[in-house]
């Protein structure tokens, strides 16, 4: 009994914590998402659903909702793919894992809106990296290519997003990997395994509860997706890279212009909290598997 | 020695008293800025601080340095109960923000009164239409002090090059110069791709001069959307698409992304821009020595109800919370603010426009000033639109011209998407 309490009296300043800083900010998201609010005053309107309804039939949403599941499953692909591929080759046995390690990583302790300043560089159609490169080596139609005009932008966007990701990703795995016996991998080579089949019958199952967990930090990552984008829009952010939280912070802050309608930013904050909390339950489900203890 | 102990008593005593009445009378003045604080006007604003202080020894003034997201980041501290008397936002977003919320108090007494300067009515020392344009339902909150000009900004010297020694006055005889500054081997016009809302003033011009100064706004309050079906809109779509087709924009900039494009200009390798009169000032440390900037106005359209002389413009103005104690001295200091010699200041060493109508602007900048001088309507940024439905303006107005202008969507796409979209924001509303 007395141990009983004295965890309830440990938890307590922790839970308190928790539920004044989290629970209720996220339960007043959702009143305030009935009401219609410009965020000056208490002076509110009750509008009840009429937020939701009109996020319905509002095609910037729709716009920004796309977006946000390209990243989500677009990047994600590529994040985990290129993160899988250097893990695999890292680990290999190759001279310099630790150093490979910390280039792949770097971009996480660079600020956001440097990395996007980068790009843009990089991106830039007369004397940006890539096409001063590719005009360098002879391919002049490609050096035209404008990366940064509104049909790609989007991609152009996503494929730094991807290089900035895969670094902390690769972390996690490699963390995983290193967990993993070298006895086994040991037997696989005296069993003639090839590098895949170590990779495919050994590191994925035995990386599964990382895996799992590195799915569900990412897809939270991208549904709540806005410094990144947002940084690389800068002055102001083409409609091309809104996500749900640039779009949130568009309507509820206005970035340029004086929108201010906090009440109906509010909603897409709960649609936000409803997509990630839905698709987390319904990754967890699918990737649930029986547990492997080694 | 008692003596000596009741003389030293007394004075104790009053110098706590005196301090107590001093420190009673003092007045501290919280001013939430739209300036960085290493920008060039906010080093202005911190020496008229200091000379406002040193003039009025019973006020000090804290500044608190936010940037040009200052409103929203006074809304917040609004809601939590933070003191804060002066804060500055630009016109359109205080009209449709800290204004529109009843969150500033009224100036119309002052602005009936006499001038800082005693010259007139104060309100005579701005701009003719500056003051009804920044008001609510008629009635002024703010009180407006830095402005810029849309023009066609460019490098004098690339035009003279080219044989172009006056500014053209009709969109024929722009084109033509452009086709020759064109001829000379640099590019006519510089634009970032990513910036909607300097690219709209292509259109927001061109409608104006085709259509009247009336006419935006009519198109965005008919909520059937059919006033984008008007031929002046196809109208002035093709015109600015023309430059693409001429190669009087190359292709390239539909990849710029802010600053890309200014750089160009700034280089000597682009001409001109539209865009706002602070372009001089953001390029000052780019350009060489002797880069001879001048300013044209949006050129006239052969037939059409528009003017040349309508400018439109941006303004940055002061406001006073409501919630303020110290609204004599806040009011006060704003008037200093906007005084001929204040505003001196900020033209001489800033290099921007001001709105006090009395004051020289720096000569990178006169051209500028020379478009207003000569105006015969100041416009609103998208011609009111921004203030009235800062959401169109955002998501539907600027958004859709730029995939129209960039070639992402062709000119009946825009119409079409502009009348349902319009549809969808007055059923939405």
């Amino acid at each position: 009994m007395i141990r009983k309490r004295l965890i309830v009296l440990f938890l307590a300043p922790a839970s308190l914590l928790y539920g004044g800083l989290f629970l209720l900010p996220t339960l007043s998201t959702f009143y305030f998402s009935l009401f219609n609010w410009s965020g000056f005053g208490q002076d509110m309107t009750f509008v009840g659903l009429n937020n939701y309804v009109r996020l319905f039939n509002d095609t910037v949403f729709w716009l920004s909702l796309r977006n946000t599941l390209a990243i989500l499953f677009v990047g994600g692909f590529f994040v985990f793919g290129l993160a899988f591929l250097y893990t695999v080759l890292i680990t290999s046995g190759i001279w310099g894992k630790k150093f490979f390690r910390l280039v792949f990583f770097l971009p996480n302790v660079v600020s956001v809106v440097a990395l996007a300043g980068m790009w843009a560089y990089i991106y830039n159609p007369r004397s940006g990296l890539i096409n001063t490169t590719l005009s360098t080596i002879g391919l002049d139609s490609m050096a035209k290519t404008l990366w940064t005009s509104p049909n790609n932008i989007f991609w152009a966007m996503l494929a730094a997003l991807v290089w900035v990701f895969t670094g902390f990703f690769l972390i996690l795995l490699m963390a995983g990997v290193d967990k993993i016996p070298t006895d086994t991998y040991e037997a696989a080579d005296l069993e003639g395994a090839s590098l895949w089949q170590k990779f495919w019958f050994i590191t994925v199952p035995m990386l599964w509860d990382v895996m799992t967990i590195s799915f569900v930090i990412w897809m939270i990552n991208a549904i709540k997706m806005f410094e990144f984008p947002y940084a690389f829009g800068f002055l102001q952010v083409p409609q091309q890279l809104y996500t749900l939280g640039i779009y949130l912070y568009i309507m509820g802050f206005g970035q340029r212009d004086p929108i201010y309608q906090l009440g109906y930013a509010t909603a897409i904050g709960v649609v936000m909290l409803v997509l990630t909390f839905v698709l987390i339950v319904v990754m967890r489900r699918l990737l649930r598997r029986e547990q492997l203890e080694f | 020695m008692r003596k000596t102990v009741f003389a030293f008593g007394l004075g104790t005593a009053l110098s706590a008293l005196s301090f107590g009445a001093l420190a009673q009378d003092q007045v501290k003045l919280v001013y939430w800025s739209l300036w960085n604080e290493p920008e060039p006007g906010a080093n202005v604003v911190k020496s008229l601080i200091a000379d406002y202080e040193a003039a009025h020894p019973g006020v000090t003034i804290e500044a608190v340095w936010n940037g040009r997201q200052n409103q929203t980041t006074v809304r917040n501290a609004l809601a939590s109960g933070t003191p804060i008397d002066i804060m500055d936002a630009d016109m359109d977003g205080l009209k449709g923000g800290l204004a529109g919320a009843g969150e500033l108090l009224p100036w119309t007494d002052d602005l009936a009164g006499a001038s800082p300067d005693g010259t007139g009515p104060f309100a005579d020392l701005f701009y003719p239409t500056l003051i009804d344009m920044s008001a609510n339902d008629g009635v002024s909150y703010q009180i407006p002090y830095m402005l810029y000009a849309y023009n066609i900004l460019y490098n004098a010297k690339l035009f003279r090059d080219a044989g172009v020694t006056s500014a053209p006055e009709d969109w024929d005889d722009f084109v033509a110069a452009l086709e020759k500054v064109k001829a000379t081997g640099v590019n006519a016009i510089a634009i970032e791709s990513d910036i909607a809302f300097y690219n709209v003033k292509w259109f927001n011009y061109l409608l104006e001069r085709i259509a009247g100064p009336d006419f935006l706004l009519k198109a965005v309050e008919d909520k059937t959307g059919e006033t984008w079906r008007d031929p002046a809109v196809r109208k002035a779509l093709d015109m600015e698409l023309d430059l693409w087709t001429r190669g009087l924009v190359p292709e390239e900039s539909r990849g710029y992304q802010w600053p890309a494009a200014q750089q160009t200009v700034a280089f000597g390798e682009t001409a001109a821009e539209l865009v706002g009169s602070w372009l001089p000032v953001e390029l000052a440390d780019t350009v060489e020595e002797g880069f001879e900037w001048g300013a044209m106005r949006f050129p006239a359209v052969k037939g059409g109800l528009g003017d040349i002389n309508h400018v439109e413009v941006n303004a940055f103005s002061f406001g006073v919370l409501k919630g303020t104690k110290h609204e004599a001295e806040a009011r006060d200091f704003i008037k200093f603010v906007v005084s001929a010699p204040s505003q001196q200041r900020f033209a001489d060493e800033a290099k921007i426009g001001v709105a006090n109508k009395s004051v020289a602007w720096a000569p990178e900048v006169a051209t500028a000033r020379q478009s207003l001088d000569e105006a015969s309507l100041i416009l609103p940024e998208n011609h009111g639109i921004k203030a009235l439905y800062p959401d169109y303006s955002t998501n539907v107005y600027e958004a859709l011209h730029n995939q129209a202008f960039l070639g992402l969507i062709t000119p009946e796409d825009y119409i079409e998407q502009m009348v349902s979209r319009t549809k969808e924001f007055w059923a939405n509303r």
